[in-house]
């Protein structure tokens, strides 16, 4: 009898749509791991989340310990956690610049009247303000980065006398 | 000898156009202070970085990230990081923006990321109290940010491109 062949992706859809002898037949298949490890959305709660996923270096490590004044390595300290943020949430899913299909998503932030708050998105196809270190695969991503990390990306745009 | 004035403004556009003979032999006949850059053009010279360091001093700890030799493709997003904050620094000479000014423009360079544009530099967009890149990355005019992007685009390509990216 000739096999047919489902997708990781078709197996998840399929896998929440079973009654449970469907969804035992898929576990059997693919493994039940695949199917109880909860989503990245789900385990990245804090941008300290992403840090302990990530794993970063000894040289990291030290930048993300600098508990000093200069503003500029303070900028250097935020980035850094927005590039681990960005390695995290996005899966390993690099952007593709050259596919005009692809959104690449960035939270746009109001800066002004002394607050800081998420005024919208912005998506590029070929060309960026913020490059590959910083966008997101999609907007349901972008939109969780924007939530769980606002505190750490307000620091990042704004210098610390910025801050109100 | 018949001698022809020529208006000031017509003598610095014209030193700025010659080559270094034409720019010595006008500096011999009306002076160098004339083409000397004003006090308030003095961030046009900053062209390299070796003369944005030389404003902003980098500490013995920036100089650790500036000066990263290693694999971890992060750290060299950094390093550009810190270079793009050190050279907005110097160009932008200490002055601050004021997000409330919404009379006040913040520019940012935007970037062709494709592989067949090779990473240019494809304009700048003005902000006036909103922005995805911040004050850290904001230039004070389109010129101090046409100035940045001609003159520093291998620091943009490591903060915005990663290691399997970059050409």
């Amino acid at each position: 009898m000739k096999k047919g062949e489902l997708t990781t992706a078709q197996a998840l859809l399929i896998y929440n749509n079973s009654n449970e002898a469907g969804k035992k037949e898929l576990e059997k298949t693919f493994g039940k791991e695949m199917f109880t490890t909860p989503s990245i959305l789900t385990r990245v709660n804090s941008v300290q989340d992403a840090i302990d996923i990530a794993k970063p270096d000894a040289d990291e490590m030290a930048l993300l310990n600098y508990s000093g004044t200069n503003e500029r390595m303070i900028g250097v300290k935020q980035a850094l956690k927005m590039f681990i943020c960005s390695d995290v949430l996005n899966e390993g899913k690099e952007a593709n610049w050259s596919n005009d299909n692809e959104p690449k998503w960035a939270p746009w932030w109001n800066m002004s009247g002394g607050g800081f708050s998420h005024s919208d998105y912005v998506h590029w196809l070929s060309g960026s303000y913020v490059g590959s270190r910083l966008s997101f695969r999609d907007e349901k991503v972008s939109d969780h980065f924007a939530k769980i990390a606002k505190g750490d990306i307000e620091l990042f745009l704004k210098k610390s006398h910025e801050i109100k | 000898m018949k001698k022809q004035q020529l208006d000031d403004a017509v003598l610095i556009q014209l030193h700025s156009e010659s080559t270094a003979k034409g720019k010595s032999i006008l500096e011999q006949a009306c002076g160098k202070e004339l083409f000397a850059p004003k006090p308030d053009e003095k961030w046009k010279k900053i062209i390299t970085l070796k003369s944005v360091f030389a404003i902003t001093k980098p500490t013995k700890e920036e100089l650790a990230i500036l000066n990263y030799k290693g694999t971890n493709d992060r750290m060299i997003g950094l390093k550009g990081a810190a270079e793009l904050f050190h050279i907005v620094e110097a160009l932008n000479g200490g002055k601050e923006h004021n997000w409330d000014n919404s009379n006040e423009y913040k520019y940012s360079n935007y970037w062709d990321m494709t592989s067949g544009g090779g990473f240019s530099c494809s304009g700048y967009g003005g902000w006036l109290s909103s922005s995805s890149v911040g004050s850290r990355l904001s230039l004070i005019s389109r010129e101090h940010a046409e100035h940045m992007a001609k003159h520093f685009p291998t620091s943009y390509k490591l903060f915005m491109q990663k290691k399997h990216e970059r050409k």
